[in-house]
């Protein structure tokens, strides 16, 4: 149970109310008036408080409680705990109270997104307004408020106590808590929600977001940068791990080229100009060389200079095929932890993504992040390194003329400083826009024919325009604010160098206070310091592009699947194909439930008609049993064994689908229909696809079962894919058989002869069947007619005709329907 | 099997062909029977072999079969397997637009033998014309096409395909199909016998 606010529980103690006596809570933050405020509803003993905070100023509001964003919840979950400190006795509190006795029939109701804790009847009330997102913990609460009212119910009927039996249910989970909601609520995280979720996904009630204080500011989208892409570096680095050496031989290297870069121009500066053609003698005497030798020093420092050359340019490559080696390794290593997580990723996820992008992203996220490893990762060191080491040399050698060069070094890195935090936001912006663009593509393509049939042509090319003008616009900004950047930077830098010459010059001429060689060797370590400034004026900016890739790349490695393989799964020795449904709650969007309470039981091998309008949830309810999707509460059990404690791969063995939409794999039209039982003989697959009526079409394709088809291979027509499905069902000789509207797509003819294949297939098997012709249902054992995610009606079909009830209504439609088409 | 096969009238598309039911009460214990009958029909592969399936070439270079006290004249026989299985499970089909398939044969070189599997093997040739590209002479884009002149073992032709289409498939490490605008087929049965040059203006389209 969630812990009351202090102040709360003051407040209550004033009027009597022990703690221990509290038996249910639930929060709420709406008042009448739809305003946020902060308020509970707690039972204790047998009076209802209703309790609403007088203090505006403190809202513990979060979007995430509504199942926004997992993300978003982390989030808020912290900074609930901050905010719960500050509540503390700082809140003023209404309390009403209201004896349990009074409350009748305290129901619970939801209109939109808001819902309510009333009293039906004449002289009814609401005694509570909250969003829709506590609408569970509510219910917990009424049924508690029941259970008071009607002591008869012994205390382990509660609902509770069903779940409790469920899997991954912790032990003395909270009621409060629901932690069951949250694999079929929360979906799992989009990843066109973060950071690029668009605002008006993000901020989906705006009426309620506006009494928000800031004090909840971090949401996701303006979270600050600094903490994840910290997180994410050290995540990133982990992937070099595995390959130390190397990575320490790449170290050595830029240690080398950094140091050479040092020793260069010296040599070319100092000892060329000041020792050996100013004629140094103490420079002849340290190398042992005879007296007026200076032509052998000159060639002695040209071949230094030479080996130097020499030995830097073999590092180089060296560097070079180490960094290649790492990166490749790197970015190989991403995308297969990628492919892999995405296999794992239920169906829900990519429902949810605008996946047009998707792989694309993949693929190009983990190319910029290994790129930005190879390239501008190690520079960090070897600019750093560089950077040091030069300007250490530099004061060391003239210290005036060090400080003129490295005047400009703070104003850059100040800009850069500045430019980071724009950046990223501009980045943000352009990935988004980007992201939106593609999935319009994707969509358009995919759907084109939709589009090209309801002359939306100009539709589709006017939002393109508009999306595309946003990238555009977005790439501007960045371009202008780097070009800016550079231009600054250029300015610098020119007179920077200007300023060294000015002051070297005078130096030398005016002071005699330094030679000319070494005016030579500062001009050279001055474009020495060019690359780290210049280095420093594109890292920030990199470094951006490489978290935000490396962000959406965590993302999917992150999203947990929400349909797991148990931890132990149970494999049952042979499947009856007994199939119970209890109490199912399951919906897809959170607190929008498409079925609320649910339950059915079809015996081995019979075979279940489901009927109902489309929308009313068929597909949905076959799906459960497929387990495409976990139920929010409530169980699914095959054979008495709930089907999240099935392994998965029995599960899909023994469940087989035929479904409006289709699947076809690339590979040949044999290896599809045996995909499910990829060790079946040519002569079994020819017996499946001929029982699926398939065989004839497949012996007319020129190149037969062996034909590629897929995504890039042959095309098939919609009946022709249907019929592959349903031989790959036949093949795969399941238990449970779902058929949903599996003769949907093929004509009249074929789906005579395919029904009579199905009616075939289906006899001593558990059978789930929705079929869009009512009357293909008339053989099923007991049909059932869904209706706004209850079953209304229950029987055989003549039962249901006799019945006169919605059924007959169906079926009077269809017949009327069909007899104008002609047909039956 | 199927006693009625051989006696289908002609009309009839296949053994246990599904006949359209109107009644509306057709449950009870001698339907469900048929049914079975019926889709034991439909799932049965009528195997031919010597034993009960006779081919022969008749005058007009057509070819006859004689299965189960009926005579098919004119039949077509169909590689399901074109590719990954040339001489087994041939679907042999009758004549015309229906098509419908009178048996398989499982494996041509084992079931059948002397001039019945010769008369298989000669339809077969002509149905699948498939000359082997022994040398290419040139390749070139235009327009969204591929140009392939080449010499094949019946002698030197130039195809087309389109470049954006999966006309060159890899049937196995060495061996290449290539379909062209018109269906025609060519095979390359081994690329690695191909110069390094004409590979190289193959290795563009390979998938
Ligand atoms: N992936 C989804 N995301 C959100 N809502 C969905 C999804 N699939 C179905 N729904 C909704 O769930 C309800 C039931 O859908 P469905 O089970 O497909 O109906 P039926 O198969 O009976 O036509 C509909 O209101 C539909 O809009
Ligand atoms: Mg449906």
């Amino acid at each position: 149970m969630k812990q009351l606010p202090g102040s709360l529980r003051q407040e209550l103690a004033r009027e009597g109310v022990q703690d221990n006596s509290i038996s249910a809570v639930c929060e709420t933050d709406l008042d009448e008036t739809e305003r946020l405020v902060h308020g509970w509803v707690c039972l204790a003993g047998d009076t209802l408080w209703i309790c609403r905070s007088l203090d505006t100023g403190h809202q513990t509001f979060f979007f995430s409680r509504k199942g926004e964003d997992r993300l978003a919840m982390k989030v808020a979950r912290h900074q609930a705990r901050d905010l719960e400190k500050v509540e503390e006795g700082e809140q003023t509190w209404q309390v009403d109270a209201v004896p349990v006795s009074h409350l009748g029939e305290l129901s619970l109701r939801q209109q939109g997104r808001i819902g309510q804790l009333y009293l039906p009847g004449k002289d009814g009330r609401v005694l509570a307004f909250f969003t829709a997102g506590y609408m569970a913990d509510m219910l917990q609460l009424v049924q508690a408020v029941k259970r008071q009212r009607e002591p008869d119910h012994l205390p382990d009927e509660r609902p509770g106590g069903m779940q409790e039996k469920r899997p991954d249910r912790k032990p003395g989970g909270t009621p409060g808590e629901r932690p069951d909601r949250k694999p079929g609520g929360t979906p799992e995280k989009r990843p066109d929600r973060r950071p690029g979720g668009t605002p008006e996904q993000r901020f989906a009630q705006p009426d309620l977001s506006a009494g928000r204080e800031p004090e909840g500011e971090e949401v996701p989208g303006r979270r600050p940068a600094g903490a994840d892409n910290r997180h994410y570096m050290v995540r990133l680095l982990s992937y070099f791990r595995s390959q130390l050496p190397l990575v320490a031989l790449s170290g050595l290297c830029y240690l080398l080229i950094a140091g050479l870069n040092i020793v260069w121009p010296y040599l070319n500066g100092t000892v060329l100009y000041d020792k050996v053609l100013a004629k140094d003698p103490a420079f002849l005497e340290a190398l042992h060389l005879p007296q007026g030798g200076f032509a052998y020093a000159l060639i002695l420092v040209a071949v230094a200079m030479f080996v130097t050359e020499l030995v830097q340019l073999f590092i180089r490559h060296v560097k070079a095929f180490a960094g290649a080696r790492i990166v490749n390794r790197m970015s190989n290593e991403m995308k297969k932890d990628i492919f892999r997580k995405l296999e794992e990723l239920s169906l829900n996820f990519f429902q949810n993504s605008q996946t047009g992008g998707l792989m694309v992203r993949v693929q190009q996220d983990a190319d910029t992040v290994a790129d930005f490893f190879s390239s501008d990762f190690p520079d960090v060191f070897i600019q750093g390194f560089t950077f040091i080491t030069t300007a250490a040399v530099m004061l060391g050698l003239q210290w005036k003329l060090a400080l003129v060069s490295l005047v400009a070094v703070p104003v850059v890195a100040w800009v850069s400083i500045k430019l980071k935090t724009r950046m990223h936001s501009l980045f943000g912006q352009r990935n988004r826009s980007n992201r939106r663009l593609t999935g319009l593509l994707n969509d358009t393509i995919t759907g084109v024919r939709v589009v090209k049939a309801f002359g939306q042509e100009e539709q589709v090319k006017k939002s393109f325009d508009m999306r595309n003008q946003k990238v555009q616009k977005s790439e501007m900004d960045i371009v202008g604010y780097q070009n800016r950047f550079t231009a600054l930077y250029t300015f610098a830098q020119r007179l920077v160098t200007l300023l060294v010459w000015a002051m070297g010059a005078w130096l030398v001429l005016e002071q005699n206070a330094m030679p000319y060689g070494l005016l030579i060797t500062f001009a050279s370590y001055v474009t020495q310091l060019n690359g780290p400034m210049e280095f420093l004026s594109r890292a920030f900016r990199r470094y951006e592009e490489c978290m935000n890739s490396a962000g959406r790349m965590f993302e999917i490695l992150d999203a947990v699947p929400q349909v797991k393989e148990p931890e132990k799964p149970v494999t049952l020795p042979q499947v009856r194909g007994h199939i119970e449904l209890r109490n199912v709650e399951f919906g897809y969007i959170p607190n929008v439930p498409v079925f609320q309470d649910l339950s059915l039981d079809v015996p081995a091998g019979t075979t279940l008609g489901i009927v109902g309008r489309s929308g009313a949830g068929k597909s949905t309810l076959v799906n459960l049993i497929s387990r495409l999707y976990d139920v929010w509460s409530g169980e699914i059990l095959i054979d008495g064994v709930d089907i999240r404690q099935l392994s998965t791969a029995q599960l899909h063995g023994q469940v087989a689908m035929v479904s409006q939409e289709t699947y076809i794999f690339m590979g040949t039209v044999a290896e599809n229909i045996a995909y499910a039982k990829p060790d079946a003989s040519m002569k079994e697959i020819i017996r499946a696809a001929k029982l699926a009526s398939a065989h004839d079409f497949i012996c007319k394709l020129p190149q037969g079962y062996d034909t590629v088809i897929g995504s890039s291979g042959a095309s098939l027509s919609g009946g022709e894919r249907q019929r592959l499905s349903i031989a790959r069902a036949i093949l795969a000789d399941p238990c449970v058989l779902i058929l949903d509207e599996a003769t949907a797509s093929v004509d009249t003819q074929t789906e005579q002869e395919i029904q009579q294949s199905l009616a075939w297939l289906s006899r001593n098997r558990t059978t789930l069947s929705i079929a869009h012709r009512l009357s293909t249902l008339r053989d099923a054992d007991r049909l059932i007619v869904i209706e706004h995610g209850r079953i209304v009606e229950e029987g055989t079909h003549r039962e249901l005709l006799d019945k006169k009830g919605t059924f007959y209504q169906l079926k009077e439609l269809q017949t009327k329907a069909l007899a104008m088409k002609g047909l039956e | 099997m199927a006693p009625g096969m051989g006696g289908s009238p002609p009309g009839r598309r296949r053994p246990g062909d599904f006949v359209p039911q109107r009644n509306e009460e057709p449950a009870g214990e001698l339907d469900l029977e048929k049914l079975e009958q019926q889709s034991r029909d439909m799932m049965e592969l009528h195997m031919l072999n010597r034993d009960n399936a006779e081919f022969r070439e008749n005058s007009g270079g057509f070819l006859d079969l004689s299965y189960n006290g009926r005579v098919y004249e004119d039949v077509q026989v169909v590689r399901m397997f074109p590719f990954s299985r040339p001489d087994e499970y041939l679907s042999v089909r009758e004549s015309g637009d229906q098509a419908a398939e009178i048996g398989v044969i499982e494996n041509l070189p084992r079931d059948f033998d002397g001039p019945g599997e010769e008369a298989v093997r000669h339809q077969l040739a002509l149905r699948y014309f498939l000359p082997a590209i022994r040398k290419i002479y040139n390749v070139r884009q235009e327009m969204g096409c591929v140009y392939f002149d080449v010499e094949t073992d019946y002698g030197r032709c130039q195809f087309a395909f389109r470049s954006n289409s999966n006309a060159v498939t890899r049937i196995s490490e060495s061996r290449v199909m290539i379909q062209d605008l018109d269906n025609n087929c060519f095979e390359i049965p081994d690329i690695r016998k191909l110069t390094a040059g004409e590979q190289k203006k193959l290795d563009v389209y390979l998938t």
